[in-house]
């Protein structure tokens, strides 16, 4: 699956560039998004090594590499890091992540750290180009201890990293939620492993319900758009998960989901 | 590069392409950025130790007493030192070509994306090109589809489907009271969809084609079986190809529309649109030329004048007549009229007075004839009866009742006098006097000329015994006449110049043969050549002039420089023994005249009878760099198939259309039709018969290119 236009006015587009395939990345399918207004253009997430070339093969069909004005990136993992060291040989833009990564990011063969820009706990507003604004939010412990999602006030889209993210199996696939009590098997058992507890899901969903969002697109699996985003939202504040779950060191109250 | 592409904008073998040139890429990409940050890690242990093993020397130093060790330890020092300095260099220099590798890396890469781009929008897929003939011949235009054109369209875009299969297609026309949109669905839908289709897709084609929204609206719809189904139309995608300035001949069409959920590469979307613009060719022509060809069947058969039948109708029937009459051995009667001096009533009165007093004497023809009689006008003030199931006898009353009434009929002058208009009536009889319809004709023209010849206003039956020897002799002395003028090569070929509709300057001649007699005087050919077709002497006047003509234009070359184009008509006898090949090759090459200067010209009728052999025989005459003119196109009927096969670089339309331009709105109609299907062959036309400045001007204005006739130039002797 490539390139889904989930936002499109002309002047500014929202797009999923490249669902990358098991079989590219030998972990979990991960999703690339590329923002572009005007002539310049936003990477989420650029993904793992193995990835580069796809993702940047569909980003070229919209913008030059020298368009790109920044990259930002949701947490410090593998699957979202692991190609960044070759993306600095293509691109001068700016590197955006949480501020407690920044001294762990040359461990992925980055040489020099002039390219990247911590983000406060508290997130903050990056005016991108005149006109193109993205909201950097706090989305701590979910899972990630500094995560950041990426909010884009004129798409209405929510960037939200690993929350929502789902494993459908091999056989299924679909790019977005309609259904969200359908969808719900695939979410449960990582939701309930990887998120912290319940305190940083309330937190953050009562954060992020102030603003209005019309899809949430996390790294992994379908898009929620539509009635998925409330019902999204409504599940995720009450549930119970990580540290809430557990009983005693290395054992989780997981009931039907034990993976 | 702000333009968004769509996600199958490139087609297959480049977007494969683009891909494997994109990972090559990138493999040198990581494998700089790995091995940078490996010989950085390397150079950075390096210069460490160095500086470590440095100070140790120097420490050292201090604990040695012999001059000699400290002046040998101080040498390497130094050297150690410059080794530093020339590894910092070493590494500021690679650091520079990694930097200058990557911008370069860079440039590839976008010029990578800006090649495959370029690729993209050239190149085009040879299954492409052949699905697009495959859509191509399935158009074929004839007489019966174009008179039934909405079924043809239907049929066309049945055609259409199956190679490039869509949902819907639309037609906008401009009518009087406002518009009709036709509407076809491929295959089922229900009655809701139709319902958002009317709507959504309607609505937008009405955008694209910049029409108002809020305009009357006539819907057609039509459902054509097919195999397209699809879920979602909501994500529709529309070509619309509108008509640029309601051309003229078109009969309103305002434009196509295209729609498919199918996604569609650049090039597969170039490629509808150029056979959207052929449908647009085509439904237009169709709806036109289906009007025109009930029009034109009507007259082809009719006297637009006087509303009586024609000639032709007149020689259908007549052998018709003939062979009826000889199974039912019933006897039957032709007369033929022609009106005594009346050239002086158009002389004196004019010719729209002419005109009425021949439409009343059509009237009157026919209102003394009784039902199953065929009255015809066979051209200006001949008229001729068939009067079937009829004894000479009562074809003698007839004729005599014929001539009494028109003598009898009085017309007004301009000036208020009375005037009456006599005419003459020969009369045959079958089978007392002749029993074939070329006999007959003979016949009653003897009869006829022999009542004039009695002092005009009388009938005259056929007198056999006075004048049968004479025709015979008449008939075949002329044929041997003709032949002795072959042998001694007493043809002439002149030359009718062929100019350029738009400079006005002369393009090419046509070649005429004229027959030189033995007193000097000059025939013309259509005197004559029906003779000779009809006795066989085709191919030899055939040789002779291609010969003449060649010959001509080595003197043309010998004297100017450079030779002319000449235009040569081969006669059917001439294409069926294909001999001229050879001949005309030779005396090229002879002669040394480039057989580009050459032009052949084939009449319609000819091309028709056998379009495999004669595809073959065009090319093999092409390869020799002769050109072909198909002449008096326009006389039948034909499809581009037709033209497509048979390849011809000119088109000369039928100067019996073109001569009534300026006065008949279905012969305009009709050349302006076939300029126009010319242009889109890309084949150029010539019109015949340009007998004025008006006509000369319309035709250059319908965008025909050559132009030949009396107006532009008598035919010569000489070139």
């Amino acid at each position: 699956m490539r390139n889904i236009k989930l936002f499109d006015s002309g002047e500014h587009k929202f797009i999923l560039l490249n669902e990358s395939e098991p079989g590219e990345e030998s972990g979990i399918r991960s999703n690339q998004y590329l923002i572009v207004h005007e002539d310049s253009g936003v990477l989420l997430d650029p993904g793992g090594f193995g990835v580069m070339p796809s993702v940047l093969t569909e980003l070229l069909r919209y913008i030059k590499t020298e368009q790109i004005c920044a990259i930002i990136l949701s947490h410090q993992d593998p699957d979202i890091v692991g190609g960044l060291s070759t993306w600095l040989e293509l691109t001068d833009a700016p590197v955006y992540v949480s501020n407690i990564w920044m001294r762990f990011l040359p461990h992925y063969g980055i040489a020099s750290m002039a390219q990247f820009v911590g983000v406060p706990d508290a997130g903050k507003q990056c005016t991108i180009a005149p006109g193109f604004q993205l909201q950097l939010v706090p989305a701590h412990f979910l899972h990630s201890e500094g995560q950041i999602n990426v909010y884009d006030p004129l798409a209405k889209i929510l960037f939200t990293g690993d929350i929502g993210a789902a494993m459908l199996p091999v056989d299924r696939e679909y790019e977005f939620v309609d259904d969200f009590a359908a969808h719900l098997p695939f979410i449960e058992g990582f939701h309930r492993r990887y998120m912290v507890c319940n305190k940083a899901a309330r937190l953050w969903v009562e954060a992020v319900s102030k603003l209005d969002i019309e899809i949430l697109a996390p790294q992994h699996g379908p898009i929620y758009r539509g009635q998925s985003v409330p019902d999204f939202l409504n599940w995720f504040k009450e549930l119970k998960c990580g540290v809430d779950l557990m009983t005693h060191s290395g054992h989780f109250a997981m009931g039907n989901w034990n993976e | 590069m702000n333009s968004v592409k769509d996600t199958a904008a490139y087609p297959h073998h480049i977007e494969d392409l683009r891909i494997r040139l994109m990972n090559q890429l990138f493999s040198l990409l990581e494998s700089q950025s790995r091995t940078r940050s490996f010989a950085s890690s390397i150079s950075t242990l390096v210069k460490r130790l160095h500086g470590k093993g440095l100070e140790e020397f120097e420490r050292g130093l201090a604990r040695i007493d012999d001059p000699l060790t400290v002046e040998m330890f101080r040498n390497a020092i130094t050297d150690f030192r410059n080794l530093d300095l020339a590894f910092d260099k070493l590494v500021d220099e690679r650091q520079r070509q990694w930097y200058k590798n990557g911008k370069y890396l860079k440039q590839v890469i976008d010029e990578l994306t800006e090649t495959t781009d370029y690729l993209a929008s050239i190149l085009v897929e040879k299954s492409l090109l052949e699905r697009q003939s495959q859509v191509l011949e399935n158009i074929i235009l004839s007489h019966e589809k174009v008179s039934q054109w909405k079924e043809f369209v239907q049929e066309i875009l049945a055609g259409f489907h199956k190679i490039f299969p869509f949902n819907f297609f639309f037609i906008a026309f401009a009518e009087e009271h406002g518009l009709s949109l036709y509407f076809y669905y491929m295959g089922e839908y229900k009655e809701e969809e139709k319902r958002q289709v009317r709507i959504q897709l309607g609505q937008k084609m009405l955008r694209q084609l910049n029409l108002p929204k809020d305009v009357l609206l006539d819907i057609e719809e039509y459902q054509i079986p097919g195999h397209l189904r699809t879920a979602d139309l909501s994500d529709i995608r529309m070509l619309t190809v509108p008509v640029p300035d309601h051309a003229y001949g078109l009969d309103g069409l305002l434009g196509v529309a295209y729609a498919s959920v199918n996604t569609l590469t650049a090039q597969e979307r170039t490629i509808i649109r150029s056979l959207l613009s052929v449908m647009v060719m085509v439904v237009g022509s169709s709806k036109v030329l289906s009007r025109t060809l009930s029009e034109l069947e009507y007259y082809s058969v009719h006297d637009p004048l006087t509303g009586i039948h024609n000639r032709r109708y007149f020689n259908e029937m007549l052998e018709y007549e003939v062979g009826r009459s000889s199974r039912h051995h019933h006897q039957f009667a032709v007369l033929l009229l022609d009106l005594d001096d009346f050239k002086e009533i158009n002389d004196t009165y004019g010719h729209p007075l002419g005109d009425e007093v021949l439409k009343k004497i059509a009237e009157s023809i026919t209102s003394h004839l009784r039902k199953g009689d065929i009255a015809t006008r066979m051209g200006g003030d001949e008229f001729a009866v068939i009067l079937p199931e009829t004894p000479p006898e009562g074809a003698k009353i007839a004729a005599e009742s014929i001539r009494a009434n028109l003598e009898s009929l009085a017309f007004k002058s301009p000036n208020g006098k009375d005037f009456h208009v006599t005419t003459s009536v020969g009369i045959v009889s079958y089978p007392r006097d002749m029993q074939t319809v070329e006999d007959l004709m003979s016949g009653v023209d003897v009869a006829l000329y022999q009542a004039k010849g009695l002092g005009k206003n009388e009938v005259c039956e056929f007198d056999a015994a006075a004048h049968l020897k004479q025709i015979m002799r008449d008939s075949r002395s002329v044929a041997e006449e003709l032949r002795r003028a072959l042998r001694e090569e007493r043809i002439q070929p002149y030359f009718q110049p062929i100019v350029d509709c738009k400079s006005g300057e002369i393009f090419a001649y046509e070649s005429i043969a004229r027959l030189l007699e033995t007193d000097g005087r000059v025939t013309v050919a259509g005197q004559f050549i029906e003779t000779i077709e009809k006795y066989g002497m085709g191919r030899e006047l055939d040789r002779i002039m291609v010969r003449k003509v060649i010959e001509a234009n080595r003197q043309i070359i010998h004297s100017q420089g450079k030779p002319k184009r000449l235009f040569i008509n081969l006669s059917a006898q001439e294409i069926q023994g294909r001999g001229i090949l050879g001949y005309a090759e030779e005396l090229c090459a002879q002669l040394e005249v480039p057989p580009s200067s050459i032009v052949f010209e084939i009449l319609e009728r000819d091309a028709i009878s056998d379009i495999t052999h004669m595809g073959k025989f065009l090319t093999n005459l092409r390869k020799k760099g002769f050109a072909f003119a198909l002449d008096d196109f326009g006389s039948g009927y034909n499809s581009f198939h037709y033209l497509r096969e048979l390849r011809f670089e000119y088109v000369k339309i039928d100067g019996a259309f073109v001569r009534n331009i300026l006065n008949s709105k279905i012969d305009r109609a009709l050349v302006h039709n076939l300029s126009r299907l010319c242009q889109e062959l890309d084949i150029l036309t010539i019109g015949e018969f340009v007998e004025s400045q008006e006509i000369f001007d319309l035709l250059k204005d319908m965008g025909i290119n050559f132009g030949q006739g009396f107006h532009i130039g008598l035919p010569l002797n000489t070139l």
